[in-house]
């Protein structure tokens, strides 16, 4: 039985109270997050309690857009295309402080794991790159297998995506 | 360190301060509170370039905003990065246990709204 909700980020949401401990994070929710799902820069997505009535507190949240992947040709590379291919890439997340400890993060990177795959699914793409907040979560994310390929950036293929428990 | 604050000029209020047109296009001041030391070598570098420190600051500005915004938007794959993915594509790692759990925890518990 579902106990939260994942829904987009609107007005009915209480961005100012929202504190993960991680500054940049706060400010891209506070001050950007819902000016870019509005012009579809990219698309946060809040969780919130189930029964949450305006002004709705946000437990985390999940910001989703499309990356182009660019690729010359080298030699040992033929299975890149050549031209630049779309991804989905989940450029930030946050859960808030008092949340913390109780498997949301694991939830919200499933939900975006989801989310990604329907959009792969329907319009198409390569697969899911992340951008991990700092270098102590990059562990957090090979754990459901995305692979470091730059920096703090990683990648897990599409196919990769297709995890049995929720994706029929 | 803290503190932004802006103002908004439009070209007619530019110019008619100035006696002529300098600005072409609207220009805003920026004041942001800055460590002592971090204006020094800024200065230092604006002297070393042959250029006022407005000038120095409008050039690391756009060098480094255009920077950040195409990295959010076009990922340019380096000959190893490339390589990289190219193997993971060929051979796509199956889902993790810990991705399984997590996403029959996800499927429990959290509706999706679209």
């Amino acid at each position: 039985m579902s106990r939260y909700v994942l829904e987009k980020l609107s007005k009915e949401h209480d961005r100012k109270s929202f504190v993960s401990g991680l500054e940049s994070v706060d400010r891209y929710l506070k001050e950007t997050a819902r000016g870019h799902t509005e012009k579809g820069v990219s698309i946060t997505r809040v969780l919130t309690p189930l029964e949450a009535s305006p002004p709705k507190s946000i437990l985390g949240f999940v910001t989703l857009s499309q990356i182009s992947v660019e690729a010359r040709a080298w030699d040992g590379t033929n299975g890149l295309p050549n031209s630049p291919v779309p991804a989905v890439l989940l450029g930030r997340m946050g859960v808030a402080e008092s949340e913390q400890g109780k498997g949301l993060s694991r939830m919200l990177v499933a939900s975006a794991c989801q989310l990604a795959f329907d959009a792969i699914n329907a319009c198409g793409g390569i697969g899911m790159v992340v951008d991990a907040a700092n270098e102590d979560l990059i562990g957090f994310y090979e754990k459901f297998g995305f692979v470091q390929v730059e920096g703090l950036r990683l990648f897990l293929p599409a196919e990769s995506l297709k995890v049995k428990t929720r994706i029929e | 360190m803290s503190g932004l604050s802006m103002a908004t000029k439009t070209e007619k209020e530019v110019t008619k301060k100035v006696g002529r047109p300098r600005a072409t296009v609207e220009t805003v001041r920026v004041s942001p509170r800055l460590p002592a030391a971090v204006v020094e070598r800024m200065q230092l570098a604006a002297e070393l370039r042959g250029v006022n420190s407005s000038a120095f600051m409008l050039e690391a500005i756009e060098t480094l905003s255009k920077k950040v915004i195409e990295e959010e938007k076009v990922w340019k794959l380096r000959e190893t990065q490339a390589k990289e993915m190219t193997s993971l594509l060929a051979k796509p790692p199956k889902p993790t246990k810990f991705a399984e759990e997590a996403a029959k925890l996800a499927a429990e518990h959290v509706e999706i709204r679209s």
